[in-house]
């Protein structure tokens, strides 16, 4: 078989970078020629340069010693010990995505968020990860603002509630929030409600599912979305839906993928991913098989799809007419054929707000049997998104007619993030009283009579319900830096309650949910369990109840003919090439842009950083002369006005004809700097009317995208750190794998022999007692950033901006390499997490000249930062390229601050920010080196603690904060000197293990597993 | 049936041996919890407990020592009167100890009372002190230097008289008897009116030197020991014999004594090779008949650059030397002592009063940090004890810094001490894994904190100091962990030929164990 050529750029693919290698470098970009080439120091200058560094150094060393204070508390708090770590379960909801979290805090002060080990949905995404930031950005409300004025709290809630008595009898109340999925504050809702004559509660949902939500109304009644549970799937298609980036939960679905995808010996089975779509996304850059779809073509494959599969599973169901093109109907051939042979197990996702395509979706998943088997829990539903876009609609109509008396917006900002900003901003200057709710004085609340601070989940009481029969409680994690007040005390100071949430919330659990537990037991013990615990599951017994809908389906199969043709009569929206394709992207939809750890972890695909673009397949971009970086003006009428914006054009595989893919969630105006980067794209959504409602599209045609003759400079740090294109990922297919353990890793099949050369050295033998391994398995790695964003938090890895980026000077210990592989028009991609390989001989201690970094006894390459004196030898001799210089103080670390190159709002721009920091580990200064350390902190934790308690170390104890953060669970971390554990078992044994260089010797500790594509042979 | 017998008679004993409380815990417990406002004969911040096992029943007893507020509350009419009686000041309760913890600690207190010592089983060999030989006594006068710094130094010196008397030639103007009951309890011998007590509590303005009950007959005879050697050497020092003149000669010189030497030395030799050389050029010169230039005067031979230049060299290289030295000193800080905002004196609460130093300094037996005690620590016995005539070397009275505290108390200010010791923050500490995991003293990084009245720092706490230990010190291969990991792999690394494994062996030389 021929050797698969990856490259990791369009440009790269085109050379043959083994023949050319030393001619090509990308890597070093354009700064270094301009700059260092260019700028010639003269010998006087030299000379002038070093005297003055000599003297600043002595200066500097001159410093007086400072008198430091000791406090201790006044009363300390009993389970509070300086330097020993509490950890607390709670839970956190954003509107979005739900995660069931362990928290770890430090003198009260909450560190680094961890998925809960117990508890369901414990999976993070990079969001997740980088959700505490959110907790301290200093860029917070600290005080209630009437008019943009501050004013007290008190006086702050007097006078709204006069505001709110005034409308009581005769007014118009309504309140905006994201989807709620706490029981008790629904109750308080409805009760704060009822308190009015005529007052509503809309859900707004900025990434929509109102369509999907309506589908499974017609279809089963319930306004709900199914549990898709893919974790027990054997094919799941998926058609533009980017489950793995942020569709519906993007940790919960890429834990359950992982736990599908996860393939060994003993269970060799593995999902079958199929996805059809015109962007090319994280999810479909993971596909077995990919269907590149053209513009608009997800609405006639799924009514495609459909019909296929109502032929071929003899339903009776009425096949629709729809034209499809030869690809689509040899793409729908081979994907029906596919989810039909796993029938029961077969589930597809349409991505798409539309709501034609997704009544066809669940009549598919009908057929295919998911809502029978369970793959599609209807019994047992998700809550995360109720919100309904026709709902909104009509508020803004009702606003626009002077009718809303007053208006309450909590925690959502559709100034901003509305399909019609504009329009809503003109509909709010309408409205007689504006309360907005926010963490932020942000673009809505700006627009606001009223803004007033509300808490972050981490600071709040509150319950969860986001699955039928599993509820969550969240405790707060922190008493809060700033002068916020929680969304349900508010509610309850409205209502003339004395009462606080917590005893509402309690009470509530005592007489609403315990009782359902079926067995009474004493509620006060069971509280402090669920608190503790921070979750609370009923017995199946529990929920019979409430099955009485479960009856429908059987009626329901009568009814599917016309729900088929109720379908089809609904109109489909116009699309045409070219069209805006938005999507979420790493940083979320706009609650998280303030937040430089995320704007600094590299888009997935792109790995462009600190910035949106318009990404565009090859072939359009060379049809239309686009190249990277070019400034194009994106413009869409829109109603009464044309919608501008001017980005850079970003050439990324993979993508369709006349798409233009953006991210939203950029150019925010009201908020910190890091925020304001990008252009704001959520205008570029459609409001389309399907059935008598309207819904959100995020795919808009009718753009007009004209190339404005200037560049801008776009940074992606996909060719930084190359690997010079030496062969270091391994791939096979699963049908290969079957025949062949060693497939795609034959260069390993020689086990003697491997074993031979491994003990072949110059050095002296070593023997380990403990021996710290990591193992990756690149068939789970699906690079979402995950492990990226939570080292940086673990780690106080520095954020260092867009421009030091562009100088190759990020600082993250681990980056996640992407390869691409075969047609630029639609290639394969394989991740591959990089760090520190911590090598027993590792080439960059041999060099090191004043031996700061070293081996440690237990096989950590270990790196003292005090003892660096920055000659970066160690860099230029890494085979890997993970060790990250400071180039400048990053972090503040440093007495002088003509060296400071802080990201203004990032981590450690001022004193509230940098509370984020994790106490455990040094913050570098400029001049060292620092690189991946294993988590050591932990490691030595775990250590101490097996002391404490006279033990060996268990095995799984010990997690790094990469691994523990991975929802796929792709990384495992142990002692490979204890042959009892898994990383050992699977070192010693397993036929896909291999290391990345093996040749050059260095022995490292980071073992990789050869991909498996669930791919046949010739599709290989 | 024989062997069911037997079996029987083996568990009574056991379980007569487990169900014995055991005086040594009580005493380690006693220390602990109860020393701080307790004592056997004297009236502290509480009563002196003696024979309050024949006063009180033991029932009672553990409800009170448990929880004694709640007694009080029920109206138990002793439990209310001793809270009367001692100025309405509960005592703090100790909940978490067990029955038979606090059966032990009343077996200590029952012992105690009696006069006995505890561990002291092996009273017989005491008098065979002078007939040991000299390697034992070396061994007895180390133990009775540490003792003796433990427990006297905070008010006495050998050769001088501090808060207590000097104590040079104590054996020999007092009967060891009687020493041993002095040292244990003072007040008692006061009390019965022994005439030497007597005397010298009025000579010493009536300040009653604290009792000592922990201490055995042994431990004292050891302080005893050490004292007779103290003062010996010191007896030796001020009348040199001929042998220690002759030792002093010995002695090496300082180094920049003997560098002068040397130089002269040099400078001599340098001198009369330049003046012979020029003599002999001369000679050369005026055979061949030509001029002789006139001979350099001083004042050239000393600016000439054949001694300037290395002199000049040998200064800079000097200069550097002791700036970097001083450089590499700067932050260690020896001998820091700072004015804390309350004169705090360790020599009075860890050394007179022995209270335990993880008693307030409670974080070093949990994790990082050991911590400075909240003022609610103190507040636990300054509640009570809210007068003290002791005069500090501020020249104050404990009452009056007692009242600084008792301000803060008031104000709900914490305190804010000033920092003595400090780590940089490049390295990482833990007190736990030192002083429980690796069972080392307090004393051996913070020096003498017993002795002081001031805290200062007394050791230059570097690296080299951290690493030095690090290499010499044996790991506890009791420990689970350590035997676990470590055992098997001394046997076969070691064949047997050594006896332990140091912490450095096993990593603890490693720079990613402190600096991360």
């Amino acid at each position: 078989m021929e050797k698969k050529k990856y490259w990791k750029s369009i440009q790269e693919g085109k050379h043959n970078v083994q023949k050319e290698g030393k001619n090509y470098h990308p890597e070093f970009g354009e700064w270094v020629e301009n700059t260092i080439f260019k700028k010639q120091l003269s010998r006087r200058d030299f000379l002038k340069w070093t005297g003055l560094t000599t003297a600043a150094t002595t200066l500097a060393s001159c410093w007086e010693v400072p008198v430091r204070k000791a406090i201790p508390y006044f009363i300390q708090p009993e389970e509070s010990i300086p330097g020993v770590a509490v950890h607390y379960a709670t839970a956190y909801f954003d509107g979005e995505e739900f995660a069931s979290l362990l928290v770890r805090t430090r003198e009260g002060r909450p560190i680094k968020v961890e998925p809960h080990p117990k508890a369901p949905f414990n999976a993070t995404s990079a969001k997740i990860q980088g959700s505490l930031f959110n907790l301290y950005d200093h860029r917070r409300l600290d005080s209630p603002l009437n008019k943009g004025e501050k004013v007290s709290w008190e006086k702050a809630l007097k006078d709204t509630k006069v505001i709110l008595d005034s409308v009581k009898e005769n007014g118009k109340v309504r309140i905006v929030t994201p989807t709620i999925i706490s029981p008790a504050t629904k109750q308080l809702l409805s009760e704060f409600l009822s308190s009015f004559s005529d007052a509503k509660h809309i859900q707004y949902d900025v990434v929509s599912f109102s369509a999907l939500l309506d589908a499974h109304e017609k279809a089963f009644g319930k306004r709900v979305i199914p549990d898709y549970r893919i974790d027990k799937a054997k094919v799941v298609l998926g058609v533009e839906a980017d489950f793995l980036g942020g569709w519906l939960s993007a940790g919960e679905m890429a834990r359950r993928y992982g736990a599908a995808r996860r393939v060994t010996k003993q269970s060799p089975e593995m999902l079958l991913h199929l996805q059809a779509e015109s962007r090319y996304s994280l999810t479909g850059s993971n596909a077995d098989y990919r269907y590149k779809l053209q513009v608009g073509e997800h609405l006639p494959f799924i009514i495609g799809l459909y019909n296929e599969i109502a032929k071929k599973t003899d339903s009776g169901l009425p096949t629709v007419a729809v034209s499809l093109s030869e690809d689509l109907k040899k793409y729908v051939e081979e994907v029906s054929e596919k989810l039909l042979s796993a029938p029961g197990y077969a589930l597809v996702l349409y991505g798409p707000n539309d709501l034609k395509g997704q009544m066809f979706a669940v009549a598919i998943n009908y057929l295919l049997g998911a809502y029978d088997s369970g793959l599609a829990d209807i019994e047992k539903p998700l809550y995360i998104r109720q919100g309904s876009d026709h709902e909104f609609f009509e508020l803004v109509d009702e606003m626009n007619k002077g009718q809303v008396d007053v208006l309450i917006l909590y925690d959502v900002n559709p100034a901003y993030d509305y399909a019609y900003p504009e329009v809503f901003a003109e509909a709010l200057k309408k409205v007689k009283h504006v309360i907005t709710l926010a963490d932020k004085n942000h673009e809505t609340g700006q627009l606001s009579e009223w803004v007033l601070p509300s808490s972050v989940p981490y600071e709040s009481w509150r319950d969860y319900l986001p699955k039928e029969g599993v509820y969550f409680i969240a405790q707060p994690v922190f008493t809060g830096l700033y002068n916020a007040k929680q969304f349900e005390d508010i509610l309850l100071a409205w209502l003339g309650q004395d009462q606080n949430f917590y005893t509402y919330l309690k009470n509530f659990w005592t007489n609403n949910i315990y009782p359902l537990y079926g067995e009474q037991k004493d509620p006060e013990s069971l509280w402090q369990t669920t608190v503790h615990d921070g979750y609370f599951m009923l017995k199946r017994s529990a929920t019979q109840g409430e099955q009485q809908d479960g009856t429908q389906e059987d009626s329901m199969q009568a009814d599917w003919s016309q729900y088929v043709n109720e379908a089809s009569s609904i109109e489909s929206p116009e699309l045409s090439s070219p069209a805006v394709y938005l999507y979420e992207p790493i940083i979320g939809t706009g609650r998280y842009s303030n937040n430089a750890w995320l704007q600094e972890t590299p888009d997935p695909l792109t790995k462009v950083v600190w910035d949106n673009f318009v990404a565009v397949g090859p072939a359009f971009a060379r049809e239309n002369g686009y190249k990277t970086g070019d400034l194009v003006r994106v413009s869409l009428m829109k109603g009464s006005g044309t919608y501008t914006v001017e980005l850079p054009i970003v050439v990324q595989p993979g993508i369709a004809k006349g798409v233009y893919a953006i991210a939203v969630g950029y150019g925010r105006t009201a908020d910190g700097k890091v925020a304001q980067t990008g252009k704001n794209a959520f205008p570029f959504a459609s409001l389309v009317k399907q059935g008598g409602k309207y819904y959100v599209l995020w795919i808009t045609s009718g753009v007009k995208v004209e190339k404005t003759g200037q560049t801008y400079k776009i940074v992606s740090t996909q060719e930084h750190f190359n690997l010079e294109g030496r062969p270091i990922v391994r791939e096979t297919t699963l049908e290969e794998w079957k025949e062949n353990p060693w497939s795609g890793n034959e260069e390993r099949a020689d086990t003697e022999k491997i074993k031979k050369l491994r003990k072949t050295t110059f050095y002296p033998e070593r023997e380990f007692v403990q021996h710290w391994d990591m193992v990756i398995d690149l068939s789970l790695c699906i690079g979402c950033g995950a492990c990226v964003v939570a080292c940086d938090n673990e780690n106080n890895v520095p954020v260092v901006g867009k421009e030091e980026v562009s100088r190759v000077h990020e600082m993250h210990w681990m980056r996640i390499d992407l390869y691409y592989s075969g047609d630029p028009e639609n290639p394969d991609a394989v991740y591959q997490p990089m760090l520190c390989q911590h090598c027993d001989h590792a080439p960059c201690e041999n060099v090191c000249p004043v031996a700061a970094t070293n081996s440690s006894v237990d096989g950590i390459n270990q790196m003292a930062y005090n003892r660096c004196i920055g000659t970066r030898y160690c860099a230029n001799n890494c085979p890997y390229k993970v060790r990250r210089f400071n180039w400048y103080d990053y972090t503040g670390a440093d007495s002088f601050p003509l060296n400071e190159k802080i990201v203004e709002d990032g981590p450690f721009a001022n004193d509230k920010n940098r509370l984020i920091l994790n106490p455990d580990v040094v913050v570098r200064s400029r001049g060292v080196m620092e690189k991946c350390s294993f988590c050591i902190q932990r490691i030595q934790e775990a250590k101490l603690k097996a002391k404490a308690e006279g033990r060996k170390i268990r095995d799984g104890e010990i997690k790094t904060a990469c691994q523990a953060a991975c929802p796929t669970g792709a990384i495992q971390f142990g002692d490979g000197a204890d042959k009892s554990t898994k990383v050992a078992q699977l070192i010693e044994s397993d036929e896909r293990i291999y290391y990345v260089l093996e040749e050059l010797h260095t022995l490292p500790s980071v073992a990789y597993m050869t991909k498996i594509r669930n791919r046949s042979k010739q599709n290989a | 049936m024989k062997r069911l017998l037997w079996l029987t008679v083996a568990l009574a004993i056991s379980g007569y041996a487990i169900a014995q409380p055991s005086a040594e815990e009580g005493e380690k417990l006693f220390k602990q919890r109860c020393a701080s406002c307790h004592d056997i004969e004297r009236k502290l911040v509480g009563p002196p407990l003696k024979n309050v096992t024949e006063r009180r029943d033991e029932e009672w007893l553990i409800k009170f020592i448990r929880n004694s507020q709640e007694l009080i509350n029920a109206g138990d009419p002793i439990a209310v009167q001793i809270f009367e009686e001692y100025n309405r000041i509960p005592m703090p309760p100790h909940p978490d100890l067990t029955d038979d913890q606090i059966k032990s600690i009343l077996a200590y207190i029952e012992k105690a009372s009696k006069g006995e010592t505890v561990a002291s089983e092996k009273q017989e060999e005491q008098q065979q002190v002078s007939a040991v030989p000299s390697e034992k006594m070396q061994e007895l006068i180390q133990r009775g230097e540490k003792l003796f710094r433990q427990n006297c130094a905070a008010c006495h010196k050998i050769d001088k008289d501090l808060t207590g008397p000097a104590l040079a030639g104590v054996t020999k103007r007092r009967d060891r008897e009687w020493l041993y009951r002095w040292i244990r309890n003072s007040q008692e011998l006061i009390s019965e009116g022994d005439p030497i007590a007597v005397q010298l509590f009025e000579e010493w303005n009536r300040v009653p030197m604290p009792p000592f009950p922990q201490l055995t007959n042994e431990d004292i005879d050891a302080i005893l020991a050490y004292i007779e050697y103290e003062e010996s050497a010191k007896a030796e020092a001020v009348a040199p014999t001929p042998g220690v003149e002759a030792e002093e000669e010995a002695k090496p010189t300082p180094l920049w004594k003997s560098l002068l030497i040397v130089s002269v030395i040099v400078l001599l030799i340098l001198s009369a090779v330049i003046t012979s050389l020029w003599r002999r050029k001369a000679y050369q010169l005026i055979q061949q008949g030509k001029e002789v230039p006139t001979p350099p005067t001083i004042v050239e031979i000393f600016t000439s650059k054949y001694l300037t230049v290395p002199l000049i060299t040998i200064l800079v290289v000097w200069g550097i030397w002791e700036v970097w030295n001083w450089g590499a000193d700067l932050g260690h800080s020896v001998g820091y002592a700072p004015e804390q905002p309350i004169y705090f004196s360790h020599a009075i609460h860890a050394g007179k009063l022995g209270i335990d130093c993880q008693h307030c300094h409670f974080g070093a037996r949990k994790g990082r940090m050991a911590g400075i005690p909240p003022v609610s620590v103190c507040m636990n016995c300054h509640r009570g004890v809210q007068e003290s005539n002791v005069v500090l070397p501020n020249g104050k009275t404990g009452t009056e810094e007692i009242k600084k505290l008792l301000a803060h108390f008031e104000s709900g200010e914490p305190i804010r001490w000033v920092r003595v010791f400090s780590n940089p923050d490049h390295v990482y500490f833990n007190h736990f894994q030192h002083v429980v995991i690796g069972k080392v003293e307090c004393q051996e990084c913070h020096g003498p904190i017993e002795t002081m009245h001031k805290v200062k720092k007394t050791f230059r706490i570097s690296m080299g100091f951290c690493l030095e230990c690090h290499r010499e010190r044996n790991v506890d291969l009791d420990n689970g962990y350590y035997k676990a990991y470590y055992e098997d792999y001394l046997k076969r690394i070691h064949e047997g030929k050594v006896d332990g494994i140091t912490v450095a062996q096993i990593g603890g030389a490693d720079c990613q164990r402190c600096h991360y």
